[in-house]
């Protein structure tokens, strides 16, 4: 039996990686003008500077998220859980109002500009999820750290748009990184992705026991020798981490970690080490593809990217629903 | 799987405090390594919380031992081994397969990030054709009937190859075969050694246990065994005497069996 399940699970993993090999080649051939094919042979500086990395960074970014969005389902067992369930979204989006109040009071080189509200919108996202933990006084229950999620979100949303009220000189910048954009990735940035990418999937697939144990409860998960707290201490640290990395790098991106492990889940059951690898891949290739068809769709005008996935994401949504009230949701397709 | 100690389980003294409430209250018992106990009494009487005491699943005062020696003392890893739980209703995430399922019960067993070895998937192939579940492998927990999940679920317990099981309603959602299945099972485990409890509301499967430990608010008030009239009178009396009891012939043996009055 096992036979066919791995098969199914490398056969997806092998056309996913397939995808994504041709969404980075299409990549760097779409420009502001549109599909530019004739461009590969030609304007190598400009491929090789800004178009890889910006698809190689929207790609990392979604795998982050991606791989954010399964942790996130298995450690709250509620496939509704998306990876700002934290109040990281709310964080980051502070931490970048605060950065552009201070840094629009200070004469600096955009790309410095740049490095401190990417390190304002980390700080954000952490420091959200570590008020979340310290709210729900650690992460025993499940449903108290949810609730302090959603507290820490809605008050840090809240500040955030004071200051947008009181600083309106910075309204753009903020709107800017809230829609999300993969136009500024630059190639540090994909380095810092990608190592925290293959330090929280490394870390993410060894700790995945914890996620299958408490699929079946909690009592199930203890009575099964699993660490539970530490684990899940250390499961949420790299969901933290995942978040605010892609968070910072791209801004607010909707749906990505959301539908990631869906549409994993559509086409592959089983375990959890299996399944976080695959949402990674799932998740770099819908935002992979969202940015090229952001860039492609409207040339010259580009589409912020978040807005993209939220439409579609959306879509998605609707269509589970439409799966749900049809009766073909857990009992039979396992949707939802 | 033979028992290494000849009382399995023992809890002195045992308390579960749910915030004010004292769900169970002074608790002392003994479970016999090759016995079956039910566990039995009128919803609230505080039965699950004393098998999640029993299994070291919540807070509780007092002291229980496993295989003679104090629950504090176990590493985990090896207490997993030898103790096995099967809790009330399950919440199952229904995209785990049911060989997923029942390759956990070997985790204990397995090392860190080591695959399953060939005598793990010796186990569960031999765990899940028991509960009959071996021919829907692939199916994922989501595409089966609560009863079928249950047989699932109890086929994990099995794969652990225990000492000792805990199982809080096993039968819930079970229909009648597989419920003589279970009762199979149970004795097949107990004649080669194993211990098991299991809390049961399906009383007249609670009378064919080797004993009965009967609770009520909180308390252990009696334990008997099934066919004793001091057994039958606790019963009764914790169920609000609507209980009617009717003797019959069981191949030369007298049995009996309780019918709501």
């Amino acid at each position: 039996m096992n036979a066919r399940k791995v098969s199914s699970a490398f056969q997806l993993a092998w056309q996913l990686a397939l995808l994504l090999l041709l969404l980075v080649a299409v990549g760097c051939m779409v420009g502001s003008d549109g599909w530019a094919w004739a461009q590969w042979r030609t304007d190598t500086d400009l491929i090789l500077d800004i178009r890889l990395p910006r698809t190689l960074g929207a790609c990392l970014a979604g795998a982050l998220l991606g791989l954010a969005g399964a942790l996130a389902q298995g450690l709250f067992r509620n496939p509704l859980a998306d990876p700002y369930l934290l109040g990281s979204a709310s964080g980051a989006s502070l931490g970048v109002a605060i950065g552009m109040v201070l840094l629009s009071q200070l004469d600096m080189s955009p790309w410095f500009v740049r490095v401190g509200i990417t390190g304002m919108a980390f700080m954000g996202a952490w420091l959200a999820v570590a008020l979340s933990l310290v709210l729900s006084w650690g992460v025993q229950h499940t449903l108290r750290l949810l609730l302090a999620g959603v507290v820490v979100g809605v008050v840090l949303g809240a500040i955030a748009s004071l200051l947008l009220v009181m600083f309106p000189q910075i309204q753009g910048s903020v709107q800017s990184f809230m829609l999300g954009s993969t136009a500024y990735v630059s190639w540090p940035a994909c380095g810092l992705m990608l190592a925290v990418l293959a330090l929280s999937w490394a870390a993410s697939v060894a700790a995945s026991p914890l996620l299958d144990g408490l699929a079946l409860g909690e009592s199930t998960a203890l009575s099964l020798g699993l660490p539970v707290k530490s684990l899940r201490w250390v499961l949420l640290g790299l969901l933290a981490l995942c978040t605010a990395a892609a968070v910072a790098q791209t801004g607010l991106i909707a749906f990505v970690g959301l539908a990631a492990p869906h549409l994993v889940r559509a086409r592959y059951k089983g375990i959890h080490g299996k399944t976080l690898s695959l949402s990674c891949l799932m998740g770099a290739v819908l935002l992979g593809g969202a940015d090229l068809l952001a860039r492609g769709l409207m040339a010259p005008l580009e589409l912020p990217v978040g807005v993209l996935t939220a439409i579609l994401g959306g879509g998605y949504m609707l269509y589970l629903m439409r799966g749900m009230s049809s009766g073909s949701s857990a009992g039979r397709g396992g949707r939802l | 799987m033979n028992a290494r100690h000849p009382i399995a389980l023992s809890a002195s003294h045992v308390s579960v405090l749910h915030g004010d409430f004292k769900a169970v209250n002074d608790v002392s018992l003994s479970l016999k390594a090759g016995e079956w106990m039910a566990l039995v009494g009128p919803n609230g009487a505080g039965k699950s919380s004393l098998l999640k005491a029993l299994a070291g699943l919540s807070p509780a005062s007092g002291e229980v031992s496993l295989l003679g020696k104090p629950w504090a003392e176990w590493p985990r890893r090896e207490r997993a081994q030898t103790l096995a739980w099967l809790g009330q209703a399950e919440a199952g995430q229904d995209d785990l397969t049911v060989y997923d399922v029942a390759m956990l019960g070997r985790l204990p067993h397995q090392s860190w990030l080591a695959s399953p070895s060939a005598q793990d998937k010796a186990v569960v192939e031999v765990a899940l054709k028991t509960v009959q579940a071996w021919d829907w492998r692939t199916r994922s927990l989501g595409q089966l009937s609560g009863g079928e999940r249950q047989r699932v679920l109890l086929a994990r317990a099995l794969a652990v190859q225990a000492d000792v099981y805990l199982m809080d309603e096993p039968l819930a959602g079970v229909d009648v075969p597989h419920q003589a299945d279970w009762l199979e099972w149970v004795r097949c485990l107990t004649e080669q050694g194993a211990a098991v409890v299991s809390v049961l509301h399906e009383l007249n499967l609670a009378l064919q246990a080797d004993g009965v430990w009967v609770m009520s608010g909180g308390q252990l008030v009696h334990a008997g065994l099934p066919n004793d009239p001091v057994t039958h009178q606790a019963l009764s009396s914790v169920f609000q005497n609507r209980l009617q009891w009717r003797e019959w012939q069981d191949d030369g043996a007298t049995r009996w069996v309780a019918l709501p009055k």
